[in-house]
């Protein structure tokens, strides 16, 4: 035996030795759950979306809906083309009024804990979501929810309510069971959300907070043959260039929601790498321009147009997104059946820019200055927001407007100002959610303008035509008179300019090659992925 | 001992022709000019300084303008290419380069105010107010530095005044022990007690007797409190506490790190400047400590 591997050089006698030997096996340790894990059953999925829990009935946002909406089944689910399919409920049907929505529910669905899937149970969720979920106009227009015999549902409305249908989708309407949930806790705080019971394709099985979540496939799911999966471990990675690299490595399966663009073009020249920019339709997200419309000098539309007059969308989106992004023009998000793209008017003009604002009073003074104004974003997405707001400084100065960056150190700071209407201008990302009554509503009606409440009006915008327009829309059955009634109000809304549009931000859903049944539809990854599968599995 | 106020030396020494007049600031200077270092570095910043302050007048393009399409490698458009919204580098370098250097030398100067008050009446009276402002000091030693400038610059904004600021208020614990120590060394030495006894009051007696002997160590450690101030800021603007509205040295690499794959010279201009300006104010701190210091003076 060489002298170097005596027992005397390497017995772990001092506490020092001691911990050096125990911070070795640690790390080991804490590697093995990190080495690849993708056998063929299995998809690993990494994530920056820490969720607060897996109840998506009560919790709104992208990081509880995508394990939320693996866990729970809901109504309805939907395809790429944004028609409603069968999932709970096999059929449905709207009364002539449009005032009830009669579901027939699958007889063989089971929560995961073996109990049958009722009408009790979804009558339970839909007033427990109208009660719980942030999104408060979803849900309004119901009054109660009927259930003449266990396998079917008659939801009683107070008004004719079309955004229903969107409502019931996997991300918006989980089917909580009434026999854990209805036993007078708070829903909101029950501590079954983090050990949640559903009738969805996968059982949440271990969770580790801020590590990982693995979700195992449900044997008794009542679609026959699903899910395709064994098991999805969904693992938590804060650093964007590691869950670059873990999927390089083929540590990780699949990165949905990455939206950085120097990101997506290092994944598209990876070999083993599809990048989709499907599955976001129904989200609509939007980055926009927003403006103070109470304010001095911006309460006057004018100065507001002139703004937007001066601002360079093309130059945005091909020079500072690459290219990557889809030009927003409207208060709907491109994608969606009911976006107007004809209603945009403002492209670059700076000389119109300049007459709109000598119009408006606020000549040239003889530093060439015509006002200050401030531009808050939000910190941390300096791509989308960032950016932008410093672009917009020096192209404003063209038309003599002075514009102050002020950064925020952190979100709620952010909020605090934007939400307390103490800003100017600022950057903002809003998502639509599908629906119009759902996403888009909020940042319009002046029944919104709610102090402290972010994502709310808080450009305090206010024209009793669009509100009028509104109400109307959310209530309009025919399908043909609801677009007309949405093209009007996006119309008003781009001439008024309570909000310059800029664009769609570029999200896309990362995948290893070899997957199949990728999740294309309009909630993308927030909807059930059991039609995921290894067509060619990855080596191990 | 170099002690500019000692009341033994005569008034007028022109008086004595056998040893020729020479002030001991002039003793030092000459010291300096025969160190190569300190005489380089001193060469350095005056260009850094001379640019920053007369560049913009020759060279029109405001930092903060798009001027050319994002990530223009250097070349004839651009001198040094620009950032990733099409800003100019070499712009960005000359004005930011003034916001810098200002941020290193106020701060220092906040340092230096700081420390030397606290430090010179801690030494100076000792007992119970040398006890308080001690535990002042350790109190503010052992906070991280940079943790507590980034929770000052989030409390009240990003503003280059408040990140000025923050660094002078976070970085003075050390000027404080040193000029302490060297007023405690001081203070009963002969010349103090023959000035005390002379019937000058205390004001008189830290201000004008003990400060201006304890001044060499504290001029050594001002120099190299402006390099660490420009550091700082570099630091600060580097993890996002930056004024987005002030182009900075700092400010240009924190801006550009996520895209130092994209476009080298993004990063590269600014950080080399930042080591250049840091490197030269080092080299004048050692020429100045080796030509005040009498224990590393070389006769001759």
């Amino acid at each position: 035996m060489s002298p170097i591997w005596s027992s005397r050089t390497w017995s772990f006698r001092t506490p020092v030795q001691k911990c050096v030997l125990g911070l070795a096996v640690a790390l080991s340790v804490s590697g093995a759950h990190l080495a690849p894990a993708s056998a063929d059953g299995t998809v690993v999925i990494g994530s920056s979306q820490v969720p607060r829990h897996f109840n998506g009935a009560v919790q709104s946002g992208v990081a509880t809906a995508v394990p939320s909406t693996q866990i729970f089944a809901s109504p309805l689910r939907y395809d790429e083309n944004w028609k409603p399919q069968p999932y709970l409920a096999e059929s449905w049907e709207i009364s002539a009024d449009g005032k009830s929505v009669t579901l027939k529910l699958v007889k063989n669905a089971v929560f995961h804990d073996g109990k049958p899937v009722t009408s009790e149970d979804v009558a339970f969720s839909i007033m427990t979501i109208k009660a719980n979920h942030p999104f408060q106009t979803m849900l309004a227009a119901v009054d109660k929810v009927d259930t003449p015999d266990p396998y079917t549902a008659v939801i009683q409305l107070k008004h004719p309510h079309p955004a229903l249908l969107l409502a019931m989708s996997p991300a918006l309407m989980p089917i909580l069971p009434k026999h854990i949930y209805g036993d007078g806790q708070d829903v909101k705080s029950h501590p079954a959300n983090l050990k949640p019971i559903g009738s969805g394709p996968f059982r949440l099985t271990e969770y580790k907070q801020g590590e990982f979540y693995t979700l195992e496939k449900f044997d008794k799911f009542f679609i026959p043959g699903r899910p395709k999966l064994d098991k999805i471990v969904v693992k938590l990675i804060s650093d964007p260039n590691a869950m670059l690299v873990s999927l390089e490595r083929g540590d990780v399966n699949a990165l949905p929601l990455i939206s950085a663009v120097r990101d997506i073009e290092r994944l598209e020249k990876m070999p083993n790498v599809l990048v989709t920019e499907k599955g976001f339709a129904g989200i609509g997200p939007i980055n926009w321009l927003a403006f103070n419309t109470k304010k001095k000098p911006l309460d006057d539309v004018r100065v507001r147009q002139a703004i937007a007059f001066a601002t360079n969308r093309d130059f945005i989106i091909s020079k500072l997104m690459g290219g990557k992004a889809a030009a927003a023009t409207s208060p709907i998000a491109p994608g969606s059946p009911l976006d107007e793209p004809g209603v945009e008017m403002y492209k670059l003009d700076l000389a119109k820019s300049q007459k709109l604002l000598d119009d408006a009073g606020y000549p040239k003074k003889a530093d060439g200055s015509r006002m200050a104004l401030t531009i808050d974003y939000i910190p941390g997405n300096d791509e989308q927001q960032r950016n932008i707001a410093e672009y917009l400084r020096s192209q404003l100065k063209k038309v003599g407007i002075n514009l102050d960056v002020r950064a925020a150190s952190d979100f709620p700071t952010w909020a605090q100002r934007v939400s307390s209407f103490d800003f100017d201008l600022t950057m903002d990302t809003v998502f639509n959610w599908g629906d119009p009554v759902i996403g888009v509503d909020r940042t319009y009606l002046t029944s919104n303008i709610r102090k402290g409440i972010i994502w709310s009006n808080t450009q305090q915008y206010s024209n009793p035509r669009v509100d009028e327009l509104l109400a109307a829309a959310g209530q309009e059955t025919s399908a043909e008179k609801r677009k007309a009634l949405y093209s009007e109000f996006q119309k008003i809304v781009v001439s008024d300019a309570p909000i310059h549009f800029i664009n769609s931000t570029p999200y896309r859903n990362v995948f290893s090659k070899g997957l199949g049944g990728l999740p294309t539809t309009i909630w993308g990854i927030m909807s059930p992925l059991d039609e995921l599968y290894w067509a060619t599995p990855p080596r191990t | 001992m170099t002690s500019i106020d000692t009341p033994a030396l005569p008034r007028d020494a022109s008086t004595l022709p056998s040893r020729p007049a020479i002030s001991p600031t002039l003793v030092a200077l000459r010291q300096f000019c025969r160190s190569p270092s300190g005489v380089a570095g001193a060469a350095v910043l005056l260009i850094l300084v001379l640019t920053t302050v007369f560049g913009p007048h020759f060279y029109g393009i405001d930092p903060l303008d798009l001027v050319d399409a994002p990530f223009t490698p250097p070349g004839e458009d651009a001198w040094l290419g620009t950032d990733y919204l099409g800003r100019d580098i070499l712009a960005g370098l000359i004005h930011g380069g003034r916001a810098t250097l200002t941020v290193g030398g106020v701060a220092a100067i906040i340092t230096i105010a700081i420390g030397v008050t606290i430090g010179s009446l801690s030494g100076f009276f000792g007992g119970v107010i040398d006890t308080a402002l001690v535990k002042i000091t350790e109190f503010f030693q052992i906070l991280p530095p940079l943790l507590f400038a980034m929770v000052l610059v989030t409390l009240f904004g990003q503003t280059l005044t408040t990140v000025t600021i923050a660094i002078g208020v976070v970085s003075w614990p050390t000027a404080a022990r040193l000029t302490r120590a060297e007023f405690l060394r001081l203070r009963n030495l002969d010349f103090v007690k023959a000035s005390r006894a002379a019937g000058a009051g205390n004001g008189h007696l830290i201000l004008r007797v003990v400060l201006p002997n304890a001044l060499p160590p504290i001029i050594v450690s001002a120099t190299m409190a402006i390099g660490v101030a420009i550091l700082f800021e570099g630091g600060l603007s580097f993890l996002g506490l930056g004024d987005p509205n002030t182009m900075s040295w700092g400010l240009m690499i924190g801006q550009n790190r996520n895209y130092v794959l994209d476009g080298w010279w993004t990063v590269i201009f600014p950080g080399a400047a930042i080591f250049v300006a840091v490197l030269a104010i080092s080299l004048i701190g050692d020429g100045i400590n080796d030509a005040i210091n009498p224990r590393l003076r070389k006769r001759g």
